[in-house]
């Protein structure tokens, strides 16, 4: 199958094409069905942000610590590791040996970066 | 022009099936809760005194969600806020497209590939849209301007992040040993017999990744154990703010999630619409009997249901009358049609369209069967396994599923380019 005239464009993605469109106007239906047909009432209260009860305090737009930006980081290197992975997988049959050997140098470096962020204590939560 | 309404009408009928999935998982999930925790569950709701066993309440549920008050809190971002629902719904509906529900229809010269989009990419398609979820997610925490939904966010945010490598890498692993990531080529190649007697499935070459697959595909929908970004019980979730509908569709997109999600596991690991040892050319040549059997299960199941309505109280006054009526008479028309079919299979001679047709049908029905089994286990996990601590499902995501994935794969690869050298 592969290798072969590439595919046609009108019919592999005129279909994805209706779908997004129906979803996005499903959801955006629903949205409006709910608007037009909920009830107002609101009282005072009603708006404020839930705080279990307890009168809310200070500016809730402020700078908020993301504690695990580290995760985000090492999250970046996996995923783009994982995106050259899924190209490799579609072609390593054509040649078995080679595209081990340059995944596992690939792997091997990612691995060494793996076992220096663990000894370092990314992965470490509190 | 023909091919633009069928392209179309395959994206309504994917829509409308993962739509009807929703509140049919949603009564799963209920009775199943309510039969594992040793209780009676939903059975009040009805229409007409037809009950259904509960299956009416999710209808209310609609009718009361859509008529609840749409509570917008004062000082939250309008535009991000009101996004934030819509995104995870289309996202969610979205990403199924490529999941094939049956071998592709074929008779004279005209071939139908049954899933919306048959891309050379498709688990890739799989992954990147089902991924944008956490768009959804991030944006209902922020644009609620409120503490607990942020904290909800980015708690998930983390967490999703975290269970995606794991899940795509035994993605991949299953790829590799297919040497494609287009979903009818792979569910094809698992037609194929090991040992001359087993159908080579996913889950017979890559049973870690199997396992792994599934635990990640937990995390990935916030089911229960790793339910932490909803925590609906004591933790506070991302979408406390929302109410109505929009709290709704972040429910809808979670259920709609599973069910894709199981989907993507049964093409990957269960052989997707393959029926075990009956390829589509013996499924098309052996079609009569096909349809026989197809008509026996529906008699099978009709018969059923005749009994389980039998057992109901009888009598006009008896309090599920009507549901007895009911559930009766439609398992006597399953038998009739059950057997109908039966007879028509094992008499008639089928043209090659009404035969591709029989195969496809099997085939939808081995890959519909697959895929709520798989359901079902997301149910049984919720129910039966308490939940993670944060930092034990971090632990678990970074230091155990991450390693073990990445060493399933290099050791796949190892083995096949082994074999592939072997067999030179």
């Amino acid at each position: 199958m592969r290798g072969d005239n590439p595919p046609p464009v009108f019919e592999t993605y005129f279909g994805l094409l209706v779908l997004l469109t129906l979803s996005a106007g499903l959801a955006a239906a629903l949205l409006a069905v709910s608007a037009v047909l909920g009830p107002r009432r609101h009282e005072s209260a009603t708006l404020d942000p839930y705080e279990c009860g307890v009168p809310s305090a200070g500016d809730l737009r402020r700078r908020t610590s993301v504690r695990y930006y580290v995760t985000a980081v090492l999250f970046i290197l996996f995923d783009l590791e994982v995106a050259f992975l899924w190209a490799w997988a579609v072609v390593f049959h054509e040649s078995p040996l080679e595209n081990l050997a340059a995944m596992g140098v690939f792997i091997g470096v990612l691995g060494v970066g793996y076992a220096y962020a663990w000894a370092k204590g990314a992965f470490e939560w509190d | 022009m023909s091919l633009a309404v069928l392209l179309a009408a395959k994206a309504v009928v994917l829509v409308l099936l993962l739509l009807n999935l929703v509140p049919l998982l949603v009564w799963v999930e209920r009775k199943a809760s309510a039969l594992i925790q040793d209780r009676v569950g939903p059975n009040r709701a009805g229409i007409l005194g037809l009950r259904f066993a509960g299956m009416f309440h999710n209808l209310a549920d609609v009718g009361k969600m859509l008529t609840k008050e749409d509570i917008v809190p004062a000082g939250v971002d309008r535009l991000p806020f009101v996004l934030a629902p819509a995104l995870g719904l289309t996202v969610a509906l979205a990403a199924a497209a490529v999941i094939p529900v049956a071998d592709v229809w074929s008779s004279g010269g005209r071939s139908v590939p049954l899933q919306v989009a048959d891309l050379d990419v498709g688990i890739l398609w799989v992954f990147a849209v089902s991924s944008l979820g956490v768009y959804s997610i991030v944006l209902a925490g922020w644009a609620s301007r409120s503490r607990f939904p942020l904290l909800g966010a980015l708690r998930s945010a983390a967490q999703l992040v975290s269970y995606e490598v794991p899940l795509a890498l035994a993605a991949i692993s299953v790829a590799l040993c297919f040497g494609t990531l287009r979903p009818n080529e792979i569910v094809e190649a698992q037609g194929d017999l090991v040992f001359g007697a087993l159908p080579q499935w996913g889950i017979l070459l890559q049973p870690v990744a199997f396992v792994i697959f599934v635990t990640g595909a937990l995390a990935e929908t916030n089911r229960l154990p790793f339910d932490l970004p909803e925590g609906e019980s004591e933790i506070v979730g991302y979408h406390v703010e929302y109410s109505s509908m929009k709290f709704g569709m972040f429910m809808m997109a979670e259920y709609i999630h599973v069910a894709v999600a199981s989907a993507l596991a049964a093409t990957l690991f269960l052989g997707g619409w393959q029926v075990p040892w009956l390829p589509t050319e013996a499924l098309r040549t052996h079609a009569g009997p096909v349809l026989a059997g197809l008509g026996a299960i529906g008699a099978l199941g009709g018969a059923a249901a005749l009994a389980g309505a039998l057992r109901l109280p009888r009598g006009v006054t008896a309090p599920r009358s009507r549901d007895a009526l009911a559930i009766g008479g439609l398992g006597l028309a399953g038998v009739v049609a059950g057997l109908a079919a039966a007879a028509t299979g094992l008499g008639a001679d089928l043209g090659p369209g009404a035969r591709a047709t029989v195969a496809a049908a099997a085939q939808a029905l081995a890959f519909g069967a697959k895929t709520l089994l798989l359901c079902f286990g997301f149910v049984w996990v919720r129910w039966t396994l308490p939940r993670f601590r944060y930092d034990q499902l971090m632990r678990l995501g970074w230091r155990q599923l991450t390693p073990l994935a990445l060493a399933n794969l290099v050791l796949t690869a190892g083995a096949l380019a082994a074999l592939g050298e072997l067999s030179r």
